[in-house]
């Protein structure tokens, strides 16, 4: 929200900017302190200055009040750089940075959260990076990873793929975590076989707090990086301890908890790796065999995935799915729909849709045989995918129907780990 | 020593609010017990000016320092960092508001949550959650107005509980409770003042009555300086009645140290090269446990010079102490157990030839040479003389301002340097909050009754003295005497003993503040129905105060179901057994066999029953013999 006209008026004429030391006249109260910025968390007709002991409060100005110019705005330094410099002969890490929470300070406007601070910025302040790596930093762009979508899948893509081209270790990818998972699934599928650690990293926490958990996983991504097996992997909080890392394989990452730093986990598989406060990493299972690398960064945008709730019925799929090439149902249970979908689902097959099945459960496979309404889907054309997440199962059917002359074929074949047919006891 | 002229103190209260936590629906309260141990660890963020806290970073670079307790039902996601805060808490900000309106002062109209900078762990976000709710305002002291410069409503730290090879634990418990935060002007000249201000401010605080009481619930940080002192904090007292003792030996501490600044400035003393000397060479053979263990264990003895400080470090009979203080900084900066220094040598096993010794070896030949030596393994030892030097440096230009901490016998010892101004930014998570005007006159129609407003209450509707009345407001326990009134107890012996007796017992050294008011109004309803005499109250409050049930402690002490009849068979055999003395004196022997009859029966019936029970003996022994 802006000033109101009036307050407009009264700081102009006061000749008063941001940064001016003012004495503010409310009623019989005088107030003191230096203008800060105006935001839309703000009501219009109050100024915010910042009093002598540094707190921020907000003083409303009515007819009669008035502001005095005490001092104009102080200079102010310019913030120095770092200075870290890398040993010779220090791993050479690419880091592409796209925004999120990991990049994230105040925005002056809402006075909230956002996608502000800018890659090299952040990384002079990760600890150690500087010493121990020599870095190549890109940041296409920067956006809370709500934003992201196909277009921005490839441009990463493609922006990783430059990256790993350079004569790097790795890639780190700096990511908001909202979407992470999705991200983390379509490199998966466009850069199979990229004979190099591509690690995607956030925060739960921003790094304009001490405690922010940016700095550590940053590090942990780029030792990763270094001395870590290739593939494509989200690397977060194993715990709620600053020294457990956790890595799983991107097309297995799921964001379980709006908050925890530890938010991601592998449902059906658990981590594919642990790593210590030093880098020393454990493996807990193989990595995916390396296939050739070709990447393919194109996707097909026309793709739903759609939730299935009690009630849901025939009009509502139908308006959902319109124009689309292809949908991921999240089924109930084992992958279920209410039977008066059946038919809408063997329409939308035969009229040349492709028809995914995943589960909304946050654990277990899609099995279409045990019960009557999984037989129909199947008779109807719909294609069971087993433990794909249904987020992953969205990217991959995007990426199939894109780059697959048998995208159905490819929809039931594993492609980067996204499925297995046994699950163990984790 | 007199206390210095020009004396100036200001305070800053921080009393914990009885709500919920400030950001999260956890209840407050501390635990015995905590669980588990989240490790972390904290980065200095640059501030708007761009440095960063050296030692803070080392300390991140090094690995996890800090673990977390967490106690169920006290803390949450939101205080282990896991969580974004929620609130703040309602009723929290209205204490704030009531409390700014209590002292007139102006409330700011949006109020904005900014964050502290604080690296030491105590807070799991590495910051301290702070809003500023108003500006301005007093309070009276006598005739006196105390100014208020801010009121702050800000969350509590977490409660350090051990620190071990370089991990510091804290429990959850405490983080998040919410403070109000009044910071004074410094318009307080003497010690008393001090003392009364802080009184005055928590009889308010408490008056509100939505603050938490007890030891620890309410904590004062004092800002002293006298004519040609510095600043000093005193951070975290919390016993008033050690309010003046701080104060003025602080007072005194600072004019004796202009008085050393006097004395080296005529010598003409200089900052002490720092470097440090090892001088274990000169101490083979020395009788001193603390020396000898050092060298044995490979460590070494190391000296600074300090020419021109003689008698400064611990001279004229005791009155110029700067050797404690070097002591103390090198024990905080170095760790190290203590130092020795030329005023106090020989001694502590330390043989004149020793002392001879290292004054040569450091070249010292002027009368009024000094020096300071430290054993210890080797870079501990250079790093206490490193603070030795430093210390004695800042002696020349008088008081260095610095934080201390209080000490439980009134003094205070140095903890670290004054902070600089605190590094704030906003807490983006939390929105401003917008101050309703309306609610606010509100509260203003509505405020808290006035401590002295209480008393006058009291006076005019229970008739009790001014005195009784005000010991009640200040002690906090008018609230107690005015529901054992209006459950019936006689006023006189309820004032009584929640002045009188209660203080007796403090006297004795018993926490009065622990007797449960439950236990005192149960002891006046049994004394309403008769189970007592008025007599045994003291001594069921002091039972109270042991945490004994009132109802065990009648029958433990034998008070309980004495008829009449039982107290007269007494009686009657204490006459009987006096029979000659009664017979001699006549109904004049009442007075004198009071104090045994009064004794037998221990408070298990009044006095005036007793009297008139004995009388009725007497009466009877003496018509028996006519
Ligand atoms: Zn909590």
């Amino acid at each position: 929200m802006a000033y109101s006209k009036r307050l407009e008026t009264l700081l102009s004429k006061a000749g008063a900017e941001i940064g001016c030391r003012l004495s503010v006249r409310r009623g019989g109260a005088r107030f003191e302190g230096i203008l800060m910025g105006h935001g839309d968390a703000n009501d219009p007709d109050a100024i915010v200055i910042k009093t002598a002991g540094g707190y921020n409060a907000g003083i409303m100005l009515g007819e009669g009040d008035s502001v005095e110019v005490l001092s104009p705005p102080a200079k102010t330094q310019a913030r120095k750089k770092g200075t870290g410099k890398a040993k010779n002969g220090s791993p050479r890490v690419a880091v592409v940075g796209t925004g999120g929470t990991i990049a994230a300070s105040v925005d002056a406007a809402s006075g909230a959260l956002g996608p502000n601070r800018a890659l090299e910025d952040l990384l002079d302040e990760v600890p150690g990076l500087r010493d121990d790596f020599e870095i190549v930093a890109e940041q296409p762009f920067a956006v809370f990873s709500e934003d992201m979508g196909p277009s921005r899948w490839t441009a990463l893509a493609e922006a990783v793929v430059s990256a790993a081209a350079k004569d790097v270790a790795g890639v780190v990818v700096t990511h908001g975590t909202d979407t992470m998972g999705h991200s983390a699934a379509a490199l998966s599928f466009m850069l199979r076989g990229i004979g190099k650690p591509i690690v995607l990293t956030g925060a739960q926490r921003s790094p304009d707090r001490p405690s922010s958990d940016a700095f550590g996983n940053i590090l942990s991504a780029a030792r990763y990086c270094a001395t870590g097996k290739p593939g494509v992997y989200v690397l977060m909080r194993g715990g709620l301890n600053d020294d457990e890392y956790a890595l799983f394989e991107g097309t297995r990452a799921k964001k379980m908890h709006t908050s925890r730093r530890d938010a991601f986990r592998a449902p059906n598989v658990g981590p594919f790796a642990t790593m210590d406060d030093a880098g020393a990493i454990e493996y807990l299972r193989d990595a995916l065999p390396v296939a050739k690398y070709e990447p393919r960064t194109r996707l097909e945008p026309a793709v739903a995935l759609v939730k299935i709730y009690p009630g849901i019925g025939p009009a509502e799929l139908s308006a959902l799915v319109s124009g689309k090439k292809g949908i991921v149902i999240e089924g109930t249970g084992m992958g279920h729909v209410p039977s008066a979908l059946i038919g809408t689902v063997a329409d939308l097959v035969s009229s040349g849709v492709l028809v995914g099945i995943a589960t909304q459960c946050a654990g277990g496979s899609v099995n279409l045989n045990v019960y009557g309404t999984g037989r129909a889907l199947q008779a109807a054309g719909a294609i069971p995918l087993s433990d794909t997440l249904p987020e992953t199962a969205l990217v991959k059917m995007m990426w199939a129907l894109a780059n697959c002359e048998d995208p159905a074929g490819a929809m039931r074949t594993p492609l980067a780990g996204e499925c297995s047919d046994r699950r163990e006891l984790v | 020593m007199k206390i210095p002229k020009g004396l100036r103190c200001g305070i800053e209260i921080h009393q914990q609010l009885d709500t919920r936590k400030l950001f999260c629906a956890c209840a407050t309260g501390l635990s015995d017990e905590g669980h588990g141990a989240y490790r972390r660890r904290l980065k200095p963020v640059s501030g708007e000016l761009g440095a960063i806290d050296r030692a803070a970073m080392i300390q991140y670079k090094k690995g996890v320092g800090f673990e977390y307790q967490t106690v169920p039902g006290l803390s949450c996601l939101v205080d282990l960092d896991e969580e974004p805060p929620v609130g703040p808490d309602a009723d929290a900000v209205r204490l704030g508001l009531t409390f700014s309106a209590m002292i007139g002062a102006d409330v700011v109209d949006e109020i904005h949550f900014m964050r502290k900078i604080v690296v030491d762990g105590s807070n799991t976000t590495g910051y301290q959650r702070s809003a500023l709710i108003s500006v301005g305002g007093h309070v009276d002291i006598g005739h006196k107005k105390i100014g208020i410069l801010t009121t702050c409503l800000e969350e509590d730290a977490a409660r350090k509980i051990s620190e071990e090879k370089g991990i510091v634990t804290y429990r959850l418990d405490r983080l998040g409770i919410p403070l109000l935060e009044i910071a004074t002007a410094p318009d307080m000249e003497t010690p008393e003042e001090v003392r009364e201000a802080a009184l005055r401010i928590g009889t308010m605080l408490r008056a509100t009555k939505g603050v938490k009481r007890g030891i620890g619930t309410i904590r004062e940080d004092l800002n002293i300086s006298i004519p040609g002192g510095a600043r000093v904090e005193i951070k975290g007292a919390q016993e008033l009645r050690l309010l003046p003792a701080y104060v003025e030996n602080e007072a005194k501490r600072q004019a004796m140290l202009i008085e050393i600044k006097g004395i080296l400035g005529k010598r003409g003393a200089v900052a002490p090269a720092g470097d440090a000397v090892d001088v274990s060479d000169a101490f083979g053979g020395c009788g001193s446990k603390v020396i000898s263990s050092a060298l044995s264990s490979g460590g070494i003895v190391c000296a600074v010079a300090l020419p021109g400080f003689a008698g400064t470090l611990n001279g004229s009979g005791g009155k110029y102490r700067l050797g404690a203080e070097l002591a103390q900084r090198a024990r905080v900066k170095a760790g190290v157990k203590g130092i020795f220094h030329s005023d106090e040598l020989p001694g502590y096993g330390i043989g004149e030839g020793y002392v001879k010794a290292v004054f040569e070896r450091l070249g010292l030949k002027g009368e009024h040479d000094a020096f300071a030596i430290c054993a210890d393994r080797k870079r501990k030892a250079e790093k206490a003389i490193a603070a030795v030097a430093e210390r004695a440096a800042e002696a020349l230009s008088g008081v260095p301002e610095e934080t201390r901490d209080p000490m439980p016998d009134g003094t205070s010892r140095y903890s670290r340097p004054l902070p600089g101004a605190d590094r704030m930014s906003p807490e983006t998570d939390i929105p401003p909050i917008a101050v309703d005007r309306g609610e606010l006159a509100e509260i203003a129609a509505n405020l808290p009754e006035m401590p002295e407003e209480t008393e006058a209450r009291l006076v005019s509707a229970h008739g009790i003295n001014a005195q009784q009345a005000s010991v009640l407001v200040a002690t906090d326990r008018h609230e107690l005497f005015e529901r054992l009134v209006s459950g019936g107890a006689e006023t006189a012996i309820a004032a009584a003993t929640l002045t009188n007796t209660y203080s007796e017992l403090e006297r004795e050294g018993t926490d009065t503040q622990s007797i449960d008011g439950a236990h005192i109004l149960r002891i006046f309803e049994m004394l309403s129905q008769g189970a007592f005499a008025k007599e045994a109250v003291p001594e069921l409050v002091k039972k109270a105060a042991e945490g004994v049930d009132p109802d065990k402690a009648v029958e433990s002490l034998g008070l309980s179901a004495v008829g009449q009849e039982e107290a007269r068979d007494t009686i009657a055999k204490i006459v009987s057994e006096r029979a000659d003395f009664v017979r001699e004196r006549g109904m004049s022997a009442v007075g004198p066999l009071m104090g045994p009859v009064m004794g037998a029966l221990r408070g298990k019936i009044d006095g005036g029953l007793a009297n008139s029970l004995l009388t009725e003996e007497i009466k009877r022994l003496l018509a028996e013999g006519k």
